[in-house]
């Protein structure tokens, strides 16, 4: 996944767009609206409120951006709105009501078999079964889990973000990695060989 | 006893963890197996896809730039301006569509959009009458588009939503007998302008219709 780090536009667009020229921000849209969606999504587990994060974003974004001055951070700049924008919907009574009807853990689902490394359709089926997991998550704890296993924040940035300590941070992660685990099922051991990659922590 | 899983995700992290646990893990295999469980996990979740967003939102966040007022500290020249920019879009649409002999159809959406009176940026300066005016033929062309489809996105009906909210306010508003003239201006020219958005969302509502 290429993400936020790949977030990083020509600085003549960026200077575009602080003069507000929008044909420029239709192009810095282009580089951050993946990665804007992918996390509201993942955090959300909801498409029609990620498309309202994403809006969101852009439109903070298109008023902001000329107060903006450092170019080479301009991808962590749209990630922290944009992580901002998703926190605010999960914490909205109407978002926390609607998720009260989805169950909280895995324990109906069929423990997952993962697939071998040869075999695309397999991994794909992975995959979603992955995100499945994530969605039995509290909402809660997939943002956490999302924030800092992918999004790289540390606990201290997440209990910021979320008005919490770092110590709800950490259990909440533990937790979110004992239930993801349960849901999935053993792994067996050839699956390393197909999904290892080099530690980027 | 084994390594918690929130010791191992500091193991795993490169983060502090007490040299008791530190050492367990390191001899157990029950835990190093847990361990390296725990990297592939986050491996895999960073390997999770990108999703791609609906094709068309950019437009929708082009036309929200304009419909949502900036923030209290930003001035209201940038949100005229956009607006103002926008409606130029929107004339140029209409202008190269069709035929430099031929107006637009009497009746049509385009008519309707040819015929809305003076943009927004013209709007401070006009008086108090010709706003009035201004607003009167933008409620009555307002009132001639058509019917909103059936199928609308969410973000587009939630814009128009919160665009008759506000006109609905500044209605309660201009009904208060204390205003002072030039207050009552101000209203007008706030009404004029929710209105010209409006009308633009609408047009572009009706747009992504077709």
């Amino acid at each position: 996944m290429a993400g936020f780090a790949d977030c990083r536009p020509d600085p003549a667009i960026l200077a575009r767009a602080r003069r507000g020229d929008m044909k420029a921000h239709e192009v810095l849209y282009a580089g951050y609206g993946k990665p804007v969606y992918t996390l509201a999504v993942r955090i959300l587990a909801d498409t029609a409120i990620a498309e309202e994060v994403l809006q969101d974003t852009c439109i903070e974004v298109i008023r902001h951006v000329a107060e903006f001055r450092d170019d080479a951070a301009f991808g962590g700049w749209v990630k922290r709105i944009a992580t901002n924008k998703a926190l605010t919907y999960l914490r909205s009574a109407w978002h926390r009501k609607s998720r009260s009807l989805v169950p909280d853990d895995g324990a109906d689902e069929p423990a997952w078999e993962p697939a071998g490394c040869d075999d695309p359709a397999a991994r794909i089926e992975d995959r979603e079964r992955l995100a499945q997991a994530l969605d039995t998550l509290s909402p809660t704890a997939r943002a956490v889990v999302w924030l800092y296993d992918v999004e790289g924040y540390n606990h201290q940035e997440i209990a910021a973000l979320m008005g919490k300590t770092v110590s709800f941070s950490k259990s909440r992660l533990s937790r979110a990695h004992e239930q993801l685990r349960a849901y999935l099922g053993p792994e067996h051991d050839e699956v390393s060989a197909c999904t290892r990659q080099p530690n980027s922590c | 006893m084994h390594a918690t899983t929130e010791q191992l995700l500091s193991l795993r992290d490169g983060q502090p963890v007490e040299a008791g646990p530190a050492a367990h893990v390191a001899g157990c295999e029950a835990c190093s197996r847990e361990l390296r469980a725990l990297a592939r996990l986050r491996t895999r979740l960073r390997d999770l896809p990108e999703m791609d967003p609906p094709r068309d939102l950019w437009r929708v966040v082009a036309v929200e730039a304009v419909a949502r007022p900036p923030g209290p500290k930003r001035g209201r020249l940038l949100w005229v301006g956009m607006a103002a920019s926008l409606l130029l879009g929107v004339a140029l649409v209409v202008a190269t569509t069709q035929r430099p002999d031929e107006g637009p159809a009497r009746g049509t959406t385009t008519d309707l959009i040819a015929a809305t009176p003076a943009p927004a940026s013209s709007v401070n300066g006009t008086s108090r009458a010709e706003l009035l005016e201004t607003s009167r033929r933008l409620e009555a062309a307002l009132r001639a588009l058509p019917a909103a489809p059936q199928v609308t996105r969410a973000s587009t009906a939630l814009t128009i939503a919160d665009l008759q909210d506000r006109l609905v306010e500044v209605d309660l508003s201009l009904n208060d007998p204390r205003l002072a003239p030039a207050q009552e201006r101000v209203l007008w020219q706030q009404r004029v302008r929710l209105m010209d958005t409006l009308m633009q969302v609408r047009y572009s509502q009706l747009t992504e219709a077709r």
